[in-house]
């Protein structure tokens, strides 16, 4: 029993060298890690964790940074805003990290910003949302970074490939949460300059499960493509009610939070022909060999293969923004030259060509997201696959 | 002109299609009132759970239909006998309040175990009978609810036929009329309950085959379809099987035709809103239903 003071008293002494030691050569740079990983997101978190892992276990094999391993002390935020930003205070107060990636959701995103721009802590997000790199009325943003696409980019894509179509009558159906009201704003602010009119606007619950009346008024409107603004289940329901009505079709496309296996499992055949913006991870093999992401995103498939997430979690559209969180996050320490909040902070903003998974991200202190719209494929669903859409 | 006929058709359409899945769990609903004068509130579990046992079913092994509807069957035989075994075969001489508590806590307790057995996600349950969607003219059915409609439609007259003809039919409706008589005829009350607990299975795993399809199969769906199947079976008046079939149609109809000429958020308001007047007017109506 006089074993346990003096454990304990080793433990002590242990926490008290590694809290001088964290400066020195050779001892690992503490990173800080908030994942939804259980509640609604849980979907979206725990891949993204152990996307995380994998990465850091990756950039350590490889000699770490400037010689020094990268070490993730991570948290669960349950998917609520609250513990996200209360985990965030714990990893940058106790566990004394350098900087925090993730956490996954917009409105965890906006609560933990709230204490890191406060407290000068640079965060790489993984939210899908674009306000907490808006700035205006959602506060600043000089300390906060996110690797998914901003809503406008992939907005941008999807009228791109309309306009190649000679589509200008389109109409939406947006989730009434906070992610496809952002998709409303988006799609409606860049209509004009697109040469695009929206006919009607119908909106969804995304936990809804029969969106048929909503899909019935827009066709009234006799639209040449739907657009449907949703993440998780929903858009697979849209689809299927959209199958389902008599008549001709126009073309249906979802936006860049769809493309998973899921979709096609819970769709089915009338996920046939639907289109959608995607990362170039979900037609890696149809990526011609001029694309500077091609040898990135297949050597990330096959890292993702090697642990066995392929099984737990097939591969999404999300998978690999954590990979690119910490990619630059690597990028940035290595430009910085020092683990200081300050210089990685300088670093990370004028990254630039750095080649991820989602694309290749160049920074500026306006454009904390930095991927452009050729970062997108528009994908295509033929024989029950991703395709890449011509 | 044409705009309206397109919206006619469609409310009949999606109408006809939820709407059988009330008619189904209505008529669980009423065959469970009438003979033990019993509100079940966990009948959407026993669709629930059917479905996602079919669900399972389907995964493991190729269904074609006629084992579907057998599996559908005595699925929802089983799962209805073990409702009447846990709530009101326990409970015979305890307040109807007790009882109707027993059903509530079934209903959570079966929801627990379909989170833990099948997950949170959603799950499609794909079309188990091969009925193709039906067209003519301006006229349309889609799959989904030719299937629901023929399954509802064969399901009451199945029904209709085995409380009409059948002796163990005939002795639900006895136990329905005055439980004391029929006791004192050698009818056993207590097998009368639970054959109708175990019909309302049947009827809840038809509605489950209806509905998978349409709006996928969740955990958390139990409670709402069970409310509706209760409203359906206020508005047909849990007398007479068609009646409380056509109570499950109209009352799809009249949601399709909400939603479709205002909006989906109303949807569940007006159908409840629907309920809190039929309650009250029932109460005015029908006095005092006559005692057991």
């Amino acid at each position: 029993m006089k074993l346990l003071p003096a454990l304990t008293l080793a433990a002590l002494l242990c926490l008290l060298a590694s809290a001088f030691a964290a400066q020195t050569a050779g001892e690992p740079i503490l990173i800080g890690g908030l994942f939804a990983e259980s509640g609604p997101a849980a979907f979206i978190g725990t891949p993204t964790r152990l996307v995380a892992e994998m990465t850091i276990a990756d950039i350590n094999a490889k000699g770490g940074v400037s010689g020094r391993p990268l070490k993730l002390i991570s948290y669960d935020t349950e998917s609520d805003p609250n513990i996200a930003q209360r985990m965030a205070r714990q990893l940058i107060e106790a566990d004394k990290v350098l900087a925090i990636v993730g956490p996954s959701t917009t409105g965890e995103g906006l609560a933990v910003k709230k204490y890191t721009e406060e407290n000068h802590i640079p965060a790489i997000m993984t939210v899908g949302g674009d306000p907490v790199i808006a700035g205006g009325k959602f506060g600043p943003f000089a300390w906060t970074f996110k690797t998914p696409q901003r809503t406008s980019t992939a907005v941008e894509k999807i009228y791109a490939y309309l306009a190649a179509q000679k589509i200008t009558k389109i109409a939406v159906l947006t989730a009434k949460d906070a992610f496809g009201q952002d998709g409303l704003e988006q799609l409606k602010a860049l209509a004009p300059a697109s040469g695009v009119t929206i006919a009607a606007e119908e909106s969804l619950d995304p936990s809804g499960t029969d969106f048929s009346a909503q899909m019935f008024k827009l066709l009234e409107a006799k639209p040449q493509a739907v657009v449907v603004w949703t993440i998780g289940p929903a858009g697979a329901v849209a689809a299927k009610n959209f199958a389902e009505l008599p008549g001709a079709k126009p073309l249906l496309v979802q936006c860049h939070g769809q493309p998973s296996p899921k979709y096609l499992e819970l769709a089915g055949a009338a996920a046939e022909g639907t289109l959608m913006p995607g990362t170039k991870l979900m037609a890696a093999g149809q990526l011609p060999d001029s694309d500077p992401q091609k040898p990135v995103v297949l050597r990330f498939i096959a890292m993702y293969d090697e642990r066995g997430l392929e099984k737990q979690f097939p591969l999404n559209t999300h998978s690999g923004y954590a990979f690119d969180a910490l990619t630059l996050l690597r990028a940035g320490l290595e430009k910085a030259g020092k683990p200081d909040r300050d210089a990685l902070r300088g670093a990370l903003e004028s990254l630039t060509g750095v080649v991820g998974v989602s694309g290749v991200f160049n920074l500026t202190p306006e454009d904390h997201n930095g991927l452009s719209v050729d970062s997108l494929v528009m994908l295509k669903v033929e024989h029950g696959r991703f395709t890449l859409a011509q | 002109m044409a705009s309206f006929t397109a919206y006619a058709v469609q409310t009949v359409n999606s109408g006809l299609a939820l709407g059988s899945v009330y008619g189904l769990m209505a008529l669980g609903f009423s065959l469970i009132y009438n003979s033990s004068r019993l509100i079940n509130f966990a009948q959407g579990e026993l669709l629930l759970l059917c479905g996602l046992t079919l669900y399972s079913l389907t995964q493991a092994v190729q269904v074609n239909p006629i084992f579907a509807l057998a599996a559908a069957a005595v699925c929802g035989y089983g799962a209805g006998f073990a409702m009447y075994s846990t709530t009101l075969g326990l409970s015979f001489r305890s307040s109807p309040l007790r009882q109707l508590m027993l059903t509530v806590a079934a209903s959570l307790t079966w929801q627990g175990v379909a989170i833990l057995v099948w997950g949170k996600k959603p799950l499609l349950l794909p079309r188990l009978l091969p009925i193709p969607a039906v067209s003519a003219g301006p006229f349309y059915l889609s799959a989904d609810t030719a299937a629901s409609l023929t399954m509802a439609l064969t399901a009451a007259a199945l029904l209709s036929l085995f409380l009409a003809k059948t002796r163990y039919g005939r002795a639900i409706r006895a136990v329905s009329m005055n439980s004391l008589a029929a006791r004192l005829q050698g009818v056993s009350p207590t097998n009368a309950h639970a054959l109708s607990f175990a019909l309302a299975g049947v009827t809840a795993a038809l509605g489950s085959m209806a509905v998978g399809p349409q709006t996928m199969l969740r955990f958390d769906m139990g409670l709402g379809l069970g409310l509706k199947g209760f409203v359906a079976a206020s508005l047909g008046g849990y007398d007479s099987v068609w009646k409380v079939f056509a109570g499950g149609a109209i009352l799809g109809l009249i949601e399709a035709a909400l939603v479709l000429t205002f909006s989906a958020e109303l949807k569940e308001t007006l159908s409840y809103a629907l309920l809190i007047g039929l309650l009250l007017l029932a109460k005015t109506g029908r006095s005092c239903p006559e005692k057991a």
